[in-house]
Parts: C-alpha cells; sequence; structure tokens
C-alpha cells in the first residue's frame, strides 16, 4: 500500500491528485474548450479506465501499463458508440444525452457485480511495476503520475495547436459555417470525443492504483461537474489553464484543510466555493484563468 | 478588466479564507483516531459514536487521564465512502501519527484494514458487523457482534421458532446488507428453508414500495430485513400502508428510537435479536450508563454509543498499560479477558472478535420485550 | 403484482408530471436550461420541513413558505444572474455553467445548515393509511398527488389559452424577437414564468416531503426526472412534459417487474438516450413553430 512516513508523503499525494485531474481536465477541455461540446460523462470514462486496470491487475496479475493501454481502448471503443448518433442532437440535448450516459455507465457497474463487485468495489489494487521496479512510495509514483500528465497535455497542446484544434474551434464557433466550408463536422466531433475519452481512462488507471481503491460512487456526476468546473475555471481552450485549474481547485483547498480540523463543514463548504467560483468566473471572467491565446 | 480581476481574486480569497480558521497548535497527548459518519447519508452512527466518545473521554479525565497525559481524539469525515475513508485515514497515519483508531461500516471496515494492517495501526470496529471482517486482519478487531453470529442465530431463530419455510429478504445494498443477505440464505437454505425473494435497497433511501411488491408476490412466511435504522423505519411504515401483514425479522440495530419514531405502529409485532446490552434490564454497570446518557441526551443509548464508549476505554487502557505502538496495543487487546464493558463483558476471540450471545425480543406496546413462544 | 406495480408507477408518474410542468413552462419559454430549479425545489423542500418539524408551525404556514421561499428564489435567479449574463453577451453554456455553480452553491448551503441524512416530515399520518381497492393498495396521499397534478396541469393549460398573461408567455416561447415588437413587457413574463415554474416546485416538494421526506440531493434527482420527462414528452408543450412523466413513471415501476430493481434508474436514462437519438422531439412533436 506504499510507506508513509509523514507529513511529506501526504503532500506529494495531493500532487499525485494534482496530475490525475490535470489529465482529466486537458482532455476534457478538448471536448468543452475547443469543440464546444460540454460533456458530462467525463467520470464515467475515468471510471472505465480505473476498472479496467483494477480488475486485470488484481485478477491476472497483467502489467499496469497494458492495462492502460487496454483501458484506453475500451473507453475509445465506448465513447465512439455513444458519440456517433448523439452528436447528431445539440447544445442542452448533448448535455443531458452526456447526463444520460454517465447515470448508465455507473448503473452497469453498480449492478453488474459478478464482473465489477458491484457497490462493494474493488480493492487491494497494487502499485504499478516496471522492470522490477515498483512504484511503491509517494514520491515515486508522483514521478509516474506526473510524466504521464505531461505526455497528456502534451498531446492535447499538440491538437490544440494543429490545423485538427483550429477546424474544432471553428465548429465551437459557427457549426453550420464549418460545415459549409466542406469540413466532416460529425468526423471531427467523433475523434476528439473519442480521444477526450481515452484520456480520461489513463487518469483513472492511475487513481485506481493510487487509491488502492474503487468503487462505482468515487465516480458518480459530482466528478464530472468538479472537472468541468476546473476545465472552464482554468481557461477553456487553454491547456496550461487546464493544469492551473487542477492546481488551484485541488491543491489549495486540500492544504487549507492541513491547517483546519472541522471536516464536517469542510468539505461542503469547499463545494460551496467551488459553485460560487463558477457563477463568478462566468460573470466576470468567462474565459478562465488563462484566456485562450496565452499558453494554448 | 483590471477591477474585475480584483473582484474575482477577492472573492477567490474570501472563500478561501472561509475554510481555515488558525492552526492548531500540536501539544503531547495521547493521540487516537477515528474515521466517521460524521455528515453524509447516514451521520446518526458518527453521532452515537460522538456521544459514546464524549462520555468515555469525561471518565478518562476524571481518572486523571493516562497518568497525567491528555488524550485527544481526532475524527476524520468518511461519510460512509470507502475512498473518503482512505483518505482521511492517510491523514491520520501520516500526519497525526495515532497507534489506534476506531471506526464503523462494513464497507468502511473492510477498505481500511488493508490499510491498518501495513502500518501497523490498529483498526477498532465498534459498529461493524460483516462477516469477512474476522479475516480482515490480525491488526482489526471488532467489539460489536458480527453477522457471522446474529444472522446465523437469526436464521435459526426463524426456522426453529418461527417456524417460517419461505423468507423474503430486504437488504441494503452494501457491505454489511449483503453479509447478512448471505450468510442468511447459507444458514436457512442448510437448516432446509427458502428464500423466496431478495430485494436489495440503497443506503438513505426512503421509498421501498418496489421492492415491498415484489416480495409480497414470492408470499414468504417472514420478512427478514437486514438494513440500517432509518430504512428499517420506512420499509416497516410502507409495509403497512400496502397492506402487508407478513411478520418481519430484522436487524438488531432497529431497536434505535429512531426506527421508532419513523415506523409508529408499524413497529408492533416485529421481533429482533439483541446484543447483551441492557439499558433496562442489564447489569449496574450498563443502567448507570443508560442513567447517564438520559441526563445528558434525553433518551435511552442505543447499544452503538455503548461500544464507542467501551471501545475508547478500552483503548485508553491499553495505553495506560503501557502499549504506546500500534503491535503494542494489538497484543493487549488479543490478552484482554473478561472486561466488563457497558456494552457486555468483553473478550476478544483468535480472529480479534468479540464473543457474545443474541437474545431474541419483540415490540409490544412500542417497547422491546423479550419473545416467548 | 403487476396491477400494483402499474399503479405505483401511475402514481410515481403523475409525481414527476408535476417536477415537468414546473421545470417545463420555464424550459419551454425561456429556453435556459435553469439547472438551479433543482436548488430552488430542494431548499422549499426544506423550508417546508424546518417550518413544520423545528419551528412547529402549522401545516399551511410551512407550505405558504415553502412556495414563498420558491417564487421568489426563481425569478431572482433570472433578475440578478442570468438577465446580467445576457446582457454581457454570454453564451448558452456560460449561463448553463453559473446555473450550475449557483446549484452546487445552494445544495452545499443546504447542507451545512441541515446535514446531509435525509429529514422525514411526519404530518398528515391519516393520509398514509394504505387503503385496499381490488387487489391494489394505494394511500390517500397518493390519490392526492395524482389528483393534484392533473388540477394544475388543467389549470395550467387553461392559463396558458385563456388569459393575456398565458398567451404573452406562449407568445414569448414561440418567437422571443417578436415579442418586443409586439409590446409585451419580455423582461416581466420572465419573471412570472421563472415565479410560476417555481411555486409549482414547490408544490411537488412539499408533496414529495411528506411521503418519503426530504434530502439535499433531492433536487439533483427531481431536475434529472423533470428533465427526461420534459425531452421525452416534447420540449415544445407542456402537456408534453406530463405525458413525458407518467411514460417514465410507468415505465420505470413496470420494468422492474422483470428486472431487478437496481436498475429502476437506468431505465429511466435508457428512455431518455433512446428518444433523444431517435426522436429528439418527443412524443408529442413541434407545436410552437420556431
Amino acid at each position: 500500500m506504499g510507506e508513509v512516513a509523514g507529513p511529506v508523503d501526504y503532500i506529494f499525494y495531493i500532487l499525485i491528485l494534482v496530475s490525475i485531474y490535470a489529465i482529466l481536465a486537458v482532455s476534457l477541455n478538448l471536448l468543452v474548450g475547443m469543440t464546444g461540446l460540454i460533456s458530462m460523462a467525463h467520470a464515467a470514462f475515468m471510471a472505465i479506465g480505473a476498472y479496467t486496470t483494477a480488475l486485470l491487475v488484481t485478477g491476472t496479475g497483467m502489467n499496469f501499463f497494458f492495462t492502460v493501454g487496454i483501458g484506453m481502448l475500451i473507453a475509445a471503443g465506448i465513447s465512439a458508440l455513444l458519440a456517433l448518433p448523439s452528436l447528431r442532437v445539440k447544445g442542452d440535448h448533448y448535455i443531458i444525452a452526456s447526463f444520460g450516459f454517465q447515470v448508465i455507465i455507473i448503473s452497469i457497474l453498480l449492478n453488474w457485480p459478478s464482473l465489477t463487485r458491484g457497490p462493494f468495489g474493488i480493492m487491494g489494487i497494487p502499485r504499478p511495476r516496471l522492470f522490477g521496479f515498483t512504484f511503491a512510495s509517494y514520491q515515486s509514483f508522483f514521478l509516474l503520475s506526473a510524466g504521464l500528465a505531461i505526455v497528456c497535455s502534451l498531446v492535447a497542446w499538440r491538437v490544440s495547436t494543429s490545423a485538427f484544434g483550429a477546424v474544432l474551434r471553428a465548429i465551437r464557433e459557427d457549426e453550420v459555417a464549418a460545415q459549409s466550408l466542406g469540413k466532416d463536422v460529425t468526423r471531427f466531433k467523433v475523434l476528439v470525443f473519442v480521444l477526450g475519452c481515452s484520456l480520461a481512462a489513463v487518469a483513472g488507471s492511475l487513481y485506481a492504483s493510487v487509491a488502492s481503491f474503487i468503487d462505482p460512487f468515487t465516480f458518480d456526476i459530482a466528478e464530472s461537474i468538479f472537472v468541468l468546473a476546473i476545465v472552464i475555471i482554468g481557461g477553456k481552450g487553454n491547456v496550461l489553464g487546464s493544469v492551473l485549474g487542477a492546481v488551484v481547485l485541488i491543491a489549495v483547498p486540500e492544504l487549507l484543510k492541513f491547517l483546519a480540523v472541522p471536516s464536517a463543514i469542510a468539505d461542503p463548504l469547499r463545494r460551496m466555493l467551488y459553485g460560487m467560483l463558477l457563477v463568478v468566473f462566468m460573470r466576470f471572467m468567462p474565459s478562465g484563468l488563462l484566456p485562450e491565446r496565452a499558453g494554448r | 478588466m483590471g477591477r474585475q480581476k480584483t473582484l474575482v481574486l477577492g472573492s477567490v480569497l474570501l472563500g478561501l479564507i472561509m475554510l481555515g480558521p488558525s492552526p492548531a497548535v500540536a501539544q503531547e497527548p495521547f493521540r487516537l483516531g477515528e474515521v466517521c459518519f460524521c455528515t453524509g447519508p447516514a451521520p446518526q452512527f458518527g453521532e452515537y459514536c460522538q456521544q459514546g466518545l464524549e462520555m468515555a473521554l469525561e471518565d478518562v479525565a476524571k481518572e486523571g487521564w493516562i497518568k497525567g497525559r491528555k488524550l485527544e481524539v481526532i475524527r476524520e469525515d468518511c461519510q460512509a465512502q470507502p475512498k473518503l475513508g482512505i483518505a482521511g485515514l492517510t491523514k491520520l497515519i501520516n500526519v497525526h501519527k495515532v497507534p489506534a483508531f476506531i471506526t464503523y461500516g462494513s464497507s468502511i471496515v473492510l477498505a481500511l484494514a488493508p490499510v491498518a494492517e501495513a502500518n501497523k495501526v490498529v483498526l477498532l470496529n465498534t459498529m461493524a458487523t460483516s462477516e469477512k471482517i474476522r479475516h480482515a486482519g490480525d491488526f482489526t478487531f471488532s467489539n460489536i457482534g458480527g453477522s457471522e453470529v446474529e444472522v446465523v442465530q437469526a436464521a435459526e431463530f426463524a426456522f426453529k421458532e418461527l417456524k417460517a419455510k419461505k423468507v423474503g429478504v430486504l437488504y441494503v445494498n452494501n457491505e454489511f446488507g449483503l453479509s447478512g443477505r448471505t450468510v442468511f440464505s447459507e444458514v436457512f437454505g442448510k437448516l432446509g428453508g427458502t428464500v423466496a425473494a431478495a430485494e436489495a435497497h440503497d443506503i438513505g433511501a426512503t421509498d421501498y414500495r418496489t421492492q415491498l411488491t415484489k416480495i409480497r408476490a414470492a408470499s414468504p412466511d417472514l420478512i427478514y430485513m437486514y438494513s440500517h435504522d432509518k430504512e428499517v423505519g420506512y420499509a416497516l411504515k410502507q409495509a403497512k400502508q400496502l397492506g402487508l401483514t407478513t411478520p418481519w425479522l430484522v436487524f438488531s440495530g432497529s431497536s434505535a428510537p429512531v426506527t421508532f419514531e419513523i415506523a409508529g405502529p408499524a413497529l408492533e409485532g416485529v421481533i429482533m435479536p439483541q446484543w447483551p446490552f441492557d439499558p433496562v434490564g442489564g447489569s449496574a454497570g450498563m443502567k448507570e450508563f443508560a442513567r447517564r446518557y438520559q441526563g445528558k441526551y434525553g433518551k435511552t443509548p442505543i447499544i452503538y454509543v455503548a461500544t464507542c464508549y467501551d471501545g475508547y476505554r478500552l483503548l485508553a487502557e491499553a495505553l495506560r498499560a503501557g502499549a504506546t505502538s500500534g503491535s503494542e496495543i494489538k497484543d493487549f487487546l488479543y490478552k484482554v479477558k473478561n472486561y466488563e464493558g457497558v456494552s457486555g463483558t468483553i473478550n476478544f476471540d483468535r480472529d480479534g472478535q468479540v464473543v457474545w450471545a443474541a437474545r431474541f425480543m419483540v415490540v409490544r406496546d412500542g417497547k422491546l420485550v423479550p419473545h416467548r413462544k | 403484482m403487476l396491477l400494483q406495480l402499474a399503479v405505483n408507477g401511475i402514481i410515481a408518474g403523475s409525481a414527476y408530471a408535476l417536477l415537468a410542468l414546473g421545470f417545463g413552462i420555464i424550459y419551454g419559454t425561456t429556453r435556459t436550461f435553469h439547472f438551479a430549479h433543482g436548488a430552488v425545489y430542494t431548499l422549499a423542500g426544506y423550508v417546508f420541513y424546518h417550518s413544520l418539524v423545528v419551528l412547529g408551525l402549522p401545516f399551511f404556514v410551512g407550505v405558504a413558505a415553502a412556495l414563498a421561499i420558491a417564487a421568489g428564489l426563481g425569478p431572482s435567479m433570472e433578475q440578478f444572474i442570468y438577465r446580467p449574463l445576457r446582457t454581457v453577451g454570454a453564451s448558452e453554456m456560460e449561463v448553463l455553467l453559473s446555473s450550475l455553480g449557483l446549484y452546487v452553491l445552494i445544495e452545499n448551503l443546504i447542507i451545512i445548515l441541515w446535514r446531509s441524512d435525509p429529514r422525514s416530515v411526519p404530518v398528515a399520518e391519516a393520509l398514509q393509511r394504505g387503503i385496499q381497492i381490488g387487489p391494489v393498495w394505494v394511500t390517500g396521499l397518493q390519490f392526492l398527488v395524482l389528483a393534484t397534478s392533473l388540477v394544475l396541469w388543467g389549470a395550467l393549460l387553461l392559463f396558458l389559452r385563456r388569459t393575456k398573461l398565458g398567451k404573452a408567455i406562449r407568445a414569448l416561447a414561440a418567437d422571443p424577437e417578436m415579442t418586443e415588437i409586439v409590446g409585451i413587457d419580455e423582461r416581466r413574463v420572465r419573471l412570472f414564468v421563472y415565479a410560476l415554474g417555481s411555486a409549482l416546485a414547490g408544490v411537488a416538494v412539499v408533496l414529495s416531503a411528506i411521503d418519503t421526506g426530504i434530502a439535499p440531493s433531492a433536487g439533483m434527482n427531481a431536475l434529472l426526472i423533470a428533465t427526461i420527462s420534459v425531452i421525452v414528452g416534447g420540449t415544445n408543450s407542456i402537456s408534453g412534459g406530463v405525458a413525458g412523466g407518467f411514460l417514465i413513471g410507468v415505465a420505470e415501476n413496470v420494468g422492474i417487474w422483470q428486472i431487478a430493481s437496481e436498475w429502476k434508474q437506468a431505465i429511466a436514462f435508457g428512455l431518455l438516450v433512446v428518444f433523444i437519438l431517435l426522436r429528439p422531439t418527443g412524443l408529442i412533436g413541434p407545436r410552437w413553430a420556431k
């Protein structure tokens, strides 16, 4: 379960969480920020990665890194299935449909105990191993998660600055216009949806390995909303913004929890803060902390 | 733009300030931990344990603390969610360096036991009853009777005393509920009975009409409900509304006042097992405890207050005996012999489980009385 | 059993229809996805609970308080949050996200004030006794829910068709730009619609609280059901939402006849996804031309 020796380890634990949510945020940003597809199902795709890794590693002893790949493939497959028909609908209906996917996917995880152990979750998920080295300590795990976060951010950044990304932005601004310019809008939307959801699965695999325990409730709608808040507050369409958003929305409240003690109130108070930030940002800083052109 | 940015940053700061009063200054008291259900879908359990804790600390203080050194208990809220429980326990171990902690909730206990084991920290479970806890680890103890004892006795009672052949089981969808359903089905089946229907519900649910309708369709002789206090209350109430006249056998925790509040007259005739803890007819120590609790909180204590009280007193005794590390406390607990707690006489078996026998009670005129044939 | 499940379904459906009325009038008229409607619903429920159980006030005072808070809060959100956003040219997504932020804010405020365990409102005990009708059991309260939703549905239809304000609302829903030209005070009509929809939510939550209590997540569940009912039924007509509500209620309760009860929620969402993909205009297609 990882040797835990003191407060320094706890700080690394927080940094690991930041890197995991950074992956979630940059991948959701591809959908929400760049393409204007508001998805409420990101936590469900994180769950797919988490469960794939958890089940394969505890059940068959497969190496973590292979499970990440498999998790991405499964997430890609499911998202492709869901993407094709649902992308015919617009705006509010799309959001509600993604809501529906989130609930259905979690419902399946919850109510298929023979596969997923249902509400009891999966425990005792071991740390990843590579060529004989186990990422047991929080410090070493952080190297892994930060590394993967950097890779995912680079992928997102590459998309953002490429011609592909330009088309995505065009779709966000005016889908009809983009269509009239001869771009196969549906193909672009499906591709970005599949990419975003696959990266979410990577975050899930990481989370399962560091938390050592997952259950369907870990990935509920509140998680999806939380990642959405990170993307919006960090700055939609800005990769660095998503990372910054993750830092702000996770690390700062955690460090404060470190000092303060009334945990009964701290959690809802923290979420009130997210809500307030969303409202305030939409009114005064809708482009987020780092606006689109700044860090791409 | 500048003014807007200031407003935003101002509100961020305001929000952050909302979260943090002055940092706690560390002293040198003994520290124990609790991973509690302080908020979330079932905070009544956190409340029971808080009351037990308060009374225990009062008594330890009266005895001059632990050879002059104070005792402090740090509670981390898990809201009945294992993932938050693990986060809270991580903090208790890393930051506060507790050698032992109390927790409850079968799902929580089972998720935290491996972490406790790896870190050589004692986990004392005061309310959870899953039959898997027995095998959860060397450092895991329970001072509450487990389902493998209660449910076995309930199944036998149902078949032999109540002469039921077909039972409908209604259980909460978590480790606790599932253990009840599994053990009951096994034992009842071996005796020759059948479980005609088994319906699950979510923790905190208030609508049971669907499950009750399906159970009714299976025409059972008896309904066995293995779930928490409020949930049992709602289910009984709605069963009455649906005109269900089948007799009920329920989990021991349904003796809680809140069940009576919610179910009212629907509780009449319901049977439930109870552990040795008896605030009315038990030992002098139990009655005194109940009197004191009544004075403080204005009602009769339920067993979980007593087990939490005993849990903290036991851990304090371990500290007093010089056991300061997790391993030393573990050894102390295994050696406990006939400790007279307010929840009953405590002895731990080889798996760290308390050894108790259940007695069966029935509700008559809103009160629990012993069940006679 | 099937008959009882069907009856359970119709009763549940009428409760959903009531939710759809409140949410639907707001969504249908303003085209704003008023996520915070869920928060208005929950808060009204807690006001009702608090008045009756904590403060010991009489039943009708509690109901009045709940309705008043709801009818005040909804329009306030339009006036102080949504309208200023529209004025600075915010996009639909930005309005939706602030509505989401409002919802999160209020739900957690409720948790701080009242904790998150479900609270029961033990009133009207006489209404909650089971009555047997043939092979089926219902309670007086369930009849009340069915009656209330049907009566309010009828009243709302009449209001929209016969009164001046009602027609102004329909005009606004059909063509917002046109209303300016025709001289309808769009601002006032919008505020009224929010008040009306929120008050309807207040009625719904009071009935629900008496039946099965109130919890902080009640609003989210209610909102989801209302949204699904409105989309399945057809976003362009009030009756669509009602039809959608009944359909979902019956499908959920009868569906678990053969499927395990755990899948109840998934059935509702499954229907939603099917409708969105195959028939986005819902059961009752477009009536107000866009």
